[in-house]
C-alpha cells in the first residue's frame, strides 16, 4: 500500500466575509476524500476560522431560533474535518499566523489548531507533495 | 524546491500593518530556507518603482510611529538574492512603463509568463 | 510538459484582472502545456452561453479545458444546458486529485 500524499494549503480569508471560504472548505473535505493528509497555514484574516468564542445565533428574518437556524460556524466545520481525518487515518495540522493572531485578538482557538509564522507555512509547503496558496482579494 | 511568488494586489492594508503582507511573508520565510522569486503584476507593478515609504497615518491624537516602507522591503529582498520580475504591458497599461524601475528589477513580457511558470516547481498567486 | 489547473474565482465582468487569468491560460497552452479551468463562485458567469466576453471565448477556443463548478452552477440555477459548449460540471474532487498528481494549480 502506497504511502498517503500530503497537501498544503494557504488560505487568508476571515469567516463569514467571502464564497472563498466555503469553496477552500469543500476542497479540504474532497482532500479528505481522496485519503491525503492536510496541512493549513491561516494567514491575516484566516485565523479567525478557528476561533473558539464563535456563537451561532438565532434569526429573526428567518423566524428561526438559534436550533432551528443551526447557524454554521466555521470552527465546527474544522472539528468536523479533523475529525473525518482521524476516521480515515490521516493528519490534519492547521497552524495559525501567531502575529495575526495577536493584532486580531484571536488567540483562543479550537483543540488541534496551533501557532506559528510563515516559516511553518515554508516547512509544510517543503515537506507536501502540492501547495495551493489561495489569496485574499 | 523553487516558489514564484505572484503578488497581484498593491497597498492592501499596508496602512495596518506597516508593510506588505505578502513581502513580509516571503522574507518571514527566508529564514526557514525558502528558495523564491517574485513576479509583480497587476497593481502591484508600483512596487518596481517606489523608493519611499508611506505618509504616517493619524487619526486624533494617535500617530503612527512607523509607516509601511514598500521601497525599503523590496530593497531587501533584492539585496538578499530574491529576483523579482515586474510586467512590462501591466506597468504600460497603469502608464508607468516609461518610468525608471528600481535597480535589480527585472521586466518580463506577458508573452514570456508560461516560459517563467513553467521554470519553478510551484506557483503561488497572491 | 506541465499540466496546469487553474481555479478561476473571478469573472470578467466585474474584475478586470480575469482577462489576463485568461490570456495567461491560452498562452500555458500553445506553450505545450496541458491546462484546466475550474470556473469557481462568480467565476462561472462567464460559462452561460448567453455570456459575452471575447477573451473567455478565445481561450475556450485556444484548447483550455474549462470546468464549471456544479455548486457555483446551482447557487445560480445554471444547469448543464445553459453552458457554453464545451464546458463541462465538475467539483472539488477535480482540483483534489490535480493536486495529488502534481499539477501546477493556482487560484485565481
Amino acid at each position: 500500500m502506497s504511502k498517503p500524499k500530503t497537501l498544503t494549503f494557504a488560505f487568508m480569508d476571515p469567516p463569514f466575509e467571502s464564497a472563498r471560504t466555503t469553496t477552500f472548505f469543500r476542497l479540504l473535505d474532497a482532500t479528505l476524500d481522496a485519503g491525503a493528509n492536510i496541512n493549513v497555514f491561516a494567514y491575516e484574516g484566516a485565523v479567525a476560522l478557528s476561533f473558539v468564542h464563535q456563537k451561532a445565533h438565532g434569526n429573526t428574518v428567518h423566524g428561526r431560533d438559534v436550533e432551528q437556524e443551526g447557524h454554521p460556524l466555521s470552527r465546527e466545520w474544522i472539528a468536523a474535518l479533523q475529525h473525518k481525518a482521524t476516521q480515515i487515518g490521516a493528519t490534519f495540522n492547521w497552524i495559525n499566523c501567531g502575529l495575526c493572531a495577536d493584532e486580531r485578538g484571536i488567540n483562543e482557538v479550537i483543540d488541534g489548531c496551533g501557532r506559528g509564522s510563515p516559516a511553518d507555512l515554508w516547512k509544510f509547503a517543503a515537506s507536501a507533495d502540492n501547495t495551493l496558496v489561495i489569496g485574499t482579494r | 524546491m523553487k516558489v514564484l511568488q505572484v503578488i497581484e494586489q498593491a497597498f492592501r492594508a499596508t496602512g495596518e500593518e506597516q508593510d506588505d503582507t505578502i513581502l513580509w511573508l516571503s522574507r518571514s520565510m527566508q529564514a526557514a530556507g525558502a528558495d523564491f522569486r517574485i513576479l509583480l503584476s497587476g497593481n502591484a507593478v508600483s512596487y518596481a518603482l517606489v523608493q519611499k515609504g508611506a505618509p504616517a497615518l493619524g487619526f486624533g491624537a494617535w500617530r503612527q510611529d512607523h509607516p509601511a516602507n514598500v521601497g525599503a522591503d523590496v530593497g531587501e529582498l533584492l539585496a538578499s538574492g530574491v529576483r523579482i520580475d515586474v510586467v512590462t504591458e501591466d506597468l504600460a497599461e497603469r502608464g508607468l512603463d516609461k518610468k525608471q524601475c528600481r535597480d535589480g528589477i527585472q521586466r518580463i513580457a506577458r508573452g514570456e509568463l508560461a516560459e517563467l511558470y513553467n521554470s519553478v516547481d510551484q506557483v503561488w498567486q497572491w | 510538459m506541465t499540466h496546469y489547473m487553474i481555479i478561476q474565482s473571478q469573472d470578467p465582468f466585474t474584475q478586470v484582472r480575469a482577462l489576463q487569468h485568461y490570456d495567461l491560460a491560452t498562452s500555458l497552452t500553445q506553450d505545450g502545456n496541458t491546462v484546466r479551468m475550474l470556473l469557481v463562485q462568480d467565476g462561472v458567469s462567464a460559462a452561460h452561453r448567453g455570456a459575452v466576453n471575447p477573451a473567455f471565448e478565445a481561450m475556450l477556443k485556444g484548447g483550455v479545458q474549462v470546468f464549471a463548478d456544479a455548486y457555483a452552477l446551482s447557487e445560480r440555477n445554471i444547469d448543464s444546458t445553459d453552458l457554453h459548449s464545451g464546458i463541462h460540471i465538475a467539483a472539488m474532487d477535480l482540483v483534489a486529485r490535480a493536486l495529488l498528481a502534481g499539477d501546477k494549480v493556482i487560484w485565481h
